[in-house]
C-alpha cells in the first residue's frame, strides 16, 4: 500500500504541484488544497469500520499512509481529516451522530480537530473554550488553537469544557459566531488555523473524555510523527542522489568522508524513527501495556532526529540547499513545525518520565 | 534498587512461547539463590565484562556448572559438538529469560564469540571435533591476536608472518589489543602467509596453543588504569598446519566471518545489557539530581527501546527466514556505542565536581560512574571505529561512492 501510494502522490502531487499552491493568493489557496482531500486516494475511509463504510484499517496503516504523506510533502487536508478526525470520533464519540460524521467523511467532507486551547504546553482540556446547554441547544464560546486544516474544514470537532467534564462536540462550516482564522505559519505547505466560537451551535457527540482525551491525542502525536519519518526520509533520498551527482574536486562529493558521514547519520536516524513510529502504532492496534510509553518514545525521536535531518539536508545540497528553488526547505520547514506542534522532543521526553515515575514509585 | 518496567517480547507463535516456558522453568528450577546477592550486579559494564565477586563465585562456578550439563552454554552451536542446535530465536529467547530472571550470563568470551563461529563456518568436520568442545566446556580459553600497531581498521594490512614449514606453522610478529589474554589457553592468529599475494589474499587464520617459551604477553595499560589488554609477541610459536582454519591465504574471508558478531540471536537482544544502567541512572537521579533531569532517565529508556526495536525487526527477519538487511550491524554498533557513550557522560555530569574530585563517602559509588564514563570512550573505536561504520552504512547502505584507493607507497 506505502508504495503504490507514494507512486501515486509522485505522479499526481509532484513538488510543482505543492509549489503552486504555495505560490498561489491565499483566497485560491484554499480551494487549491481543498483538491487534496484524500478523497481521489481512497483513503477517507481508511480507519472507519467498514459497517459505516470504510477500510476498518488500524494505527498502523495510518502510519503508513501518513508516512508517505510526509515524503510527498502532501499540502492537502488529509492529515486533519484521515489521521485526526476519525481517531477523534473513533475513541471519544459514540451514537448516532458519530456514526453520520463518520458516514459523511467517508462520502468526502473534510473534517478538523480543534484540540488545543493553548499552544504553551500543548494544553488540551477546554480551558479556553467553554460549552452551555440552553434551551434550544448547546453552544461554544472560546478559542481554540493549532487547527490543521481549520479553514478548509466543512464540521469542526472541538474538545469543549462543560462544569468540570471535558467533552466533544461538531461544528458546521458556516455556523453562527464561528470564525476560522489561518495563523501566520513557518510551513507554507500545511494550513493551521485558529479557531474562534462565539455562542456557536455545536452537536454533542460524546459524554466526558477527560479519561480518554489523552488515547485521542497520542493517536493524533503519533501519526504526526509517522509524517515526520517520511519527511526525514524523502530528506536522505535528495541528499544521497545528491551526493551521489554532485561532483567537486573530480569526484562526486558523496566520496568524501564528511558527506558521506552526514548520510549515514540520516540513515540511520530515519530507520530508528520509522521503527519507534512502527511499533507505537503496533502497540495501540494491539492494546499492549506500553503503548503510551511507545507513543512518547516515537514522538520524541522523529520530532528531534526529523529537525536534524532536514537541516543537514540543507547542508548537504550546499549553496543550493539555501535557495528557494531547492525543494530542501520546505522539508525543513515542515520538519521544523512538525517537532513542535504536537509536543516537542522535551514535552514527550516529560511525559515518558511522569510514566517511568509511576513505576518507580509503584516499587518503592 | 530502582526496578525499570520494560515491556515483554511479543509473541512469536505457540511454539516459541512454549519454548520460553521451558526455558523459564528451567531457570527458576536451576539458578542458585546464592546468586540473589549478584542482584544489583551488573555482569556487563555496558559492553565489558565485570567480574563477579569473590563472595557469589562458588554460587557462579555452580551455576556454569549446570548451564553446561543442560547444554545451555553456547546453545546455537550444533548438538554434535556439544552446542543444542538452537536457533537465533531461541537463543535471543533465553536471553531474555535470563535477564528477567537476573540469572548472571556466562560466556566463553572471544572462543564463542568469534573462534566458534569461525570454526564452525570454515572448518573441517575434524577441525569442529577438535575444537568447538574445547571452547564450550571452557578448558580451551581463546584470546583474539588480530589487531597490530600498524592494523587497526585496514586490518588487512597485518604483517605478522606465518611461515610454513613441513606439516608445522610458524608465527612471529606482535599483535595488540588482545583481551582478556591473562586466562588464555589458546589464541586466534590472522597472519600473513604469503607475502607476494595482494594484501587481502595472503593471509591466513591460525589457532596457536599459548607456549610461553615462544609467545609473551605484555599487559597494556589503559585510560582508566587497568589493563585488561595486551601486547602479544611471537617468536616462532608452533601450530600444527591442521590448526589452519579454512584454508590457506584463505584467512580473509575467515576473519570477515569472526569479526561479523553481530549475528544471530545475540545481536536481537543485545539490547538487554544496556537496561541494568537505566535503573542506576533513577537512583543516581533519585540520589543527586534535580526534577530537571528526569528528562535524561527518559531519553535513556527510549534509546535502549529503541535498540530493542531495531533486534525485534531483526528477530522477524530471522523468524521469516529472510536475509537481515545489509549493513544493519554498522547501524546498531554506531548507535549502541554512541547512545552509550552520551550515557556516562550525562550521568556523570549529574555528580557535579565530586565527578572530578569525590568526598571519601561516596567515593566507590562515584568511582563506579567515572570508570563507565572512561570506558566509554573505547566503544566507539573497537569492533569497528565510528568512522569506519558510518563508511559502511555510507557505502554498502546508501551506494555512495568509495574514496580514491591509494596504493602503498605512494604519495597521494
Amino acid at each position: 500500500m506505502g508504495r503504490q501510494l507514494r507512486a501515486y502522490l509522485g505522479r499526481h502531487w509532484p513538488m510543482s504541484r505543492v509549489r503552486e499552491l504555495v505560490d498561489a493568493a491565499p483566497e485560491k489557496q484554499v480551494a487549491l488544497r481543498r483538491e487534496g482531500t484524500g478523497d481521489e486516494m481512497g483513503l477517507r475511509g481508511l480507519l472507519v469500520p467498514s459497517s459505516l463504510g470504510g477500510l476498518g484499517a488500524g494505527q498502523v496503516e495510518l502510519g503508513l499512509v501518513c508516512e508517505e504523506l510526509g515524503y510527498a510533502l502532501y499540502p492537502g487536508p488529509a492529515f486533519g481529516t484521515v489521521a485526526m478526525a476519525v481517531n477523534a470520533l473513533l475513541v471519544l464519540a459514540d451514537g448516532p451522530a458519530r456514526d453520520e460524521l463518520l458516514r459523511r467523511i467517508v462520502d468526502g467532507a473534510t473534517v478538523a480537530v480543534a484540540a488545543f486551547d493553548q499552544a504553551d504546553g500543548w494544553v488540551a482540556n477546554g480551558a479556553a473554550l467553554r460549552a452551555e446547554q440552553g434551551p434550544s441547544g448547546w453552544t461554544l464560546t472560546g478559542t481554540k488553537t493549532l487547527v490543521v486544516d481549520g479553514v478548509s474544514a466543512d464540521v469542526v470537532l472541538a474538545l469543549a469544557a462543560t462544569g468540570d467534564t471535558l467533552r466533544l462536540f461538531s461544528v458546521e462550516r458556516g455556523a453562527a459566531g464561528l470564525t476560522a482564522t489561518a495563523l501566520d505559519v513557518l510551513d507554507p505547505t500545511r494550513e493551521i488555523a485558529q479557531v474562534e466560537f462565539r455562542g456557536t451551535p455545536a452537536q454533542p457527540l460524546s459524554g466526558d473524555v477527560g479519561a480518554s482525551v489523552d488515547a485521542f491525542l497520542d493517536r493524533a502525536r503519533l501519526a504526526l510523527a509517522a509524517e515526520q519519518v517520511g519527511v526525514a526520509d524523502r530528506c536522505l533520498t535528495m541528499s544521497t542522489e545528491y551526493a551521489k551527482v554532485r561532483t567537486q574536486f573530480n569526484r562526486p562529493i558523496g566520496s568524501f568522508q564528511a558527506v558521506k558521514h552526514m548520510c549515514a547519520d540520516m540513515l540511520v536516524a530515519v530507520q530508528t524513527a520509522r521503527d519507534a513510529v512502527r511499533y507505537a502504532a503496533w502497540s495501540l492496534d494491539m492494546d499492549r501495556p506500553e503503548a503510551a510509553r511507545a507513543v512518547c518514545i516515537a514522538a520524541a525521536h522523529a520530532a528531534e532526529t526529523g529537525q536534524r535531518v532536514a537541516a543537514d539536508t540543507i547542508q548537504v545540497h550546499g549553496g543550493m540547499g539555501f535557495t528557494w528553488e531547492c525543494d530542501a526547505h520546505f522539508y525543513y520547514k515542515r520538519a521544523t513545525a512538525n517537532a513542535v506542534l504536537f509536543g516537542d522532543a522535551d514535552h514527550h521526553y516529560q511525559r515518558l518520565a511522569d510514566l517511568l515515575e509511576r513505576d518507580l514509585d509503584e516499587e518503592r | 534498587m530502582a526496578r525499570i518496567d520494560w515491556p515483554d517480547t511479543p509473541s512469536l507463535g505457540a511454539e516459541l512461547d512454549e519454548f520460553r516456558l521451558r526455558m523459564r522453568t528451567w531457570i527458576a528450577e536451576n539458578r542458585p539463590p546464592e546468586l540473589d546477592v549478584l542482584r544489583d550486579w551488573n555482569p556487563y559494564m555496558g559492553e565489558r565484562p565485570t567480574e563477579v565477586p569473590e563472595v557469589a563465585r562458588p554460587a557462579f562456578e555452580e551455576w556454569t556448572r549446570r548451564l553446561r550439563a543442560a547444554r545451555l552454554i553456547c546453545a546455537e552451536w550444533p548438538s554434535e559438538y556439544g552446542g543444542s542446535d538452537f536457533t537465533p530465536i531461541q537463543a535471543a529467547i533465553l536471553a531474555e529469560e535470563m535477564e528477567a530472571a537476573r540469572a548472571p550470563v556466562v560466556t566463553r568470551g572471544p572462543g564463542e564469540l568469534l573462534v566458534g563461529p569461525a570454526v564452525l563456518a570454515h572448518g573441517t568436520p575434524e577441525q569442529k571435533q577438535r575444537f568447538i568442545p574445547g571452547i564450550i566446556s571452557g578448558q580451551d580459553r581463546y584470546c583474539q591476536g588480530l589487531s597490530e600497531p600498524d592494523a587497526g581498521s585496514d586490518l588487512a594490512a597485518v604483517r605478522t608472518r606465518g611461515e610454513v614449514e613441513g606439516d608445522q606453522i610458524f608465527i612471529t610478529g606482535q599483535k595488540v589489543w588482545t583481551s582478556e589474554a591473562a586466562d588464555a589457553t589458546h589464541i586466534i592468529v590472522l597472519c600473513r602467509t604469503d607475502p607476494s599475494a595482494p594484501k587481502h589474499r595472503g593471509l591466513s587464520v591460525v589457532l596457536v596453543e599459548i607456549d610461553p617459551r615462544y609467545v609473551t604477553m605484555r599487559p597494556l595499560r589503559q585510560m582508566p588504569g587497568g589493563a585488561e589488554f595486551c601486547e602479544v609477541f611471537f617468536e616462532r610459536a608452533p601450530a600444527p598446519l591442521s590448526s589452519v582454519i579454512g584454508g590457506l591465504n584463505n584467512g580473509w574471508r575467515v576473519v570477515l566471518t569472526a569479526l561479523s558478531y553481530e549475528r544471530g540471536g545475540a545481536a536481537t537482544v543485545h539490547h538487554l545489557r544496556f537496561r541494568q544502567e537505566v535503573a542506576a541512572l533513577a537512583e543516581l537521579i533519585r540520589w543527586r539530581g534535580r526534577a530537571a533531569d528526569r528528562r535524561q532517565l527518559a531519553w535513556a529508556y527510549a534509546q535502549v527501546e529503541l535498540m530493542r526495536y531495531q533486534g525485534l525487526r531483526l528477530m522477524n527477519s530471522l523468524h521469516e527466514g529472510l536475509p537481515p538487511d545489509n549493513g544493519s550491524p554498522s547501524v546498531r554498533k554506531l548507535f549502541w556505542s554512541e547512545y552509550h557513550q552520551r550515557f556516562c557522560a550525562e550521568a556523570l555530569a549529574l555528580l557535579g565536581a565530586d565527578a572530578a574530585a569525590a568526598p571519601s563517602e561516596f567515593r566507590e559509588r562515584i568511582r563506579g560512574w567515572r570508570e563507565l564514563y572512561l570506558w566509554s570512550r573505547a566503544e566507539t573505536i573497537y569492533a569497528g571505529t565510528s568512522q569506519i561504520q558510518r563508511n559502511i552504512i555510507g557505502e554498502q547502505i546508501l551506494g555512495l561512492p568509495r574514496e580514491p584507493i591509494v596504493r602503498g607507497g605512494e604519495q597521494s
